[in-house]
C-alpha cells in the first residue's frame, strides 16, 4: 500500500489524516505542511501508528 | 453604510494567495496603498475599533484582491491585504452593499471558500516541494480535500 496523506479545508478548519505511515513517521510526514498551515496540533493516533508501534516491540522483543 | 470586516486568517504567503484568489474569479494587484470600500466609517457599527483599528485605516493596504477582469460589474468594492506587524497579512473589506457581492464571491461573510483555497494553495506549494503527487477533491459539502502521495 502507498503511503498518502490527506489534508481536508472546511472554512478555517484543517484536518490532516495520514494512511500507510507506520509510528512516529506519520508525524514526520505531516510536520512540514502543519508548520506551513500554521496548524496547532491535536493528534488522533490511527490504527496504522499503532500497528507499527506493536510491530517495533515485537522486533525487538 | 458602512462595516469594515477583518477576516480569521493569517497569511503568510502571497503566491498561495494569489492562486487561491484566482479560483474564486479574484486577482490579487500587489503593492498597492488603498482599496476600494464605501470610504467613510458612519459609525453604525463597531467595525473593527475594538480590534484596535482606527477607521482612518480601514481602506488602507500592502495589497487587495480585486474582481478578475470580465465581470467587474456590481463589484465595486475591493479586498484589502493589510501587513502587520509581525510580516503576516489580514483581509479586510466592506461587507456592506456592494461587498455582500464580493463576500458571496468568497464563500459568505468569513470569506470561507477563499479560505480553504488558501490552505489548499499552501499545501500544495509544500506537497509539490516534497515531491508528492497531487490530487484535488471537491468534497459533497464544498470543502477540499488535497491527497498527496508518494
Amino acid at each position: 500500500m502507498g503511503k498518502e496523506i490527506r489534508i481536508n479545508f472546511k472554512g478555517g478548519k484543517v484536518t490532516i489524516e495520514t494512511n500507510g505511515y507506520g509510528g512516529e513517521s506519520c508525524k514526520t510526514a505531516t510536520e512540514a505542511f502543519e508548520r506551513k498551515l500554521g496548524i496547532v496540533k491535536h493528534d488522533e493516533l490511527t490504527n496504522d501508528y499503532h500497528h507499527q508501534e506493536e510491530a517495533n516491540v515485537q522486533q525487538r522483543g | 453604510m458602512s462595516h469594515m470586516s477583518q477576516i480569521e486568517l493569517r497569511v503568510d504567503d502571497l503566491d498561495a494567495l494569489e492562486s487561491a484568489a484566482t479560483r474564486r474569479g479574484l486577482r490579487l494587484v500587489r503593492d498597492v496603498e488603498t482599496f476600494r470600500w464605501y470610504g467613510a466609517f458612519m459609525g453604525d457599527s463597531r467595525g473593527l475599533i475594538d480590534q484596535g483599528v482606527s477607521p482612518e485605516d480601514y481602506g488602507k493596504c500592502a495589497h487587495k484582491l480585486v474582481v478578475a477582469e470580465g465581470a467587474r460589474e456590481g463589484y465595486e468594492y475591493e479586498i484589502g491585504v493589510v501587513r502587520q506587524d509581525d510580516g503576516s497579512y489580514v483581509l479586510r473589506f466592506d461587507s456592506w452593499g456592494p461587498g455582500a457581492k464580493l463576500s458571496a464571491l468568497g464563500g459568505g461573510p468569513d470569506l470561507k471558500s477563499l479560505k480553504e483555497e488558501y490552505g489548499y494553495a499552501v499545501a500544495e506549494a509544500q506537497a509539490y516541494a516534497d515531491g508528492y503527487a497531487v490530487d484535488r477533491i471537491v468534497e459533497q459539502d464544498g470543502s477540499l480535500t488535497l491527497v498527496a502521495r508518494q
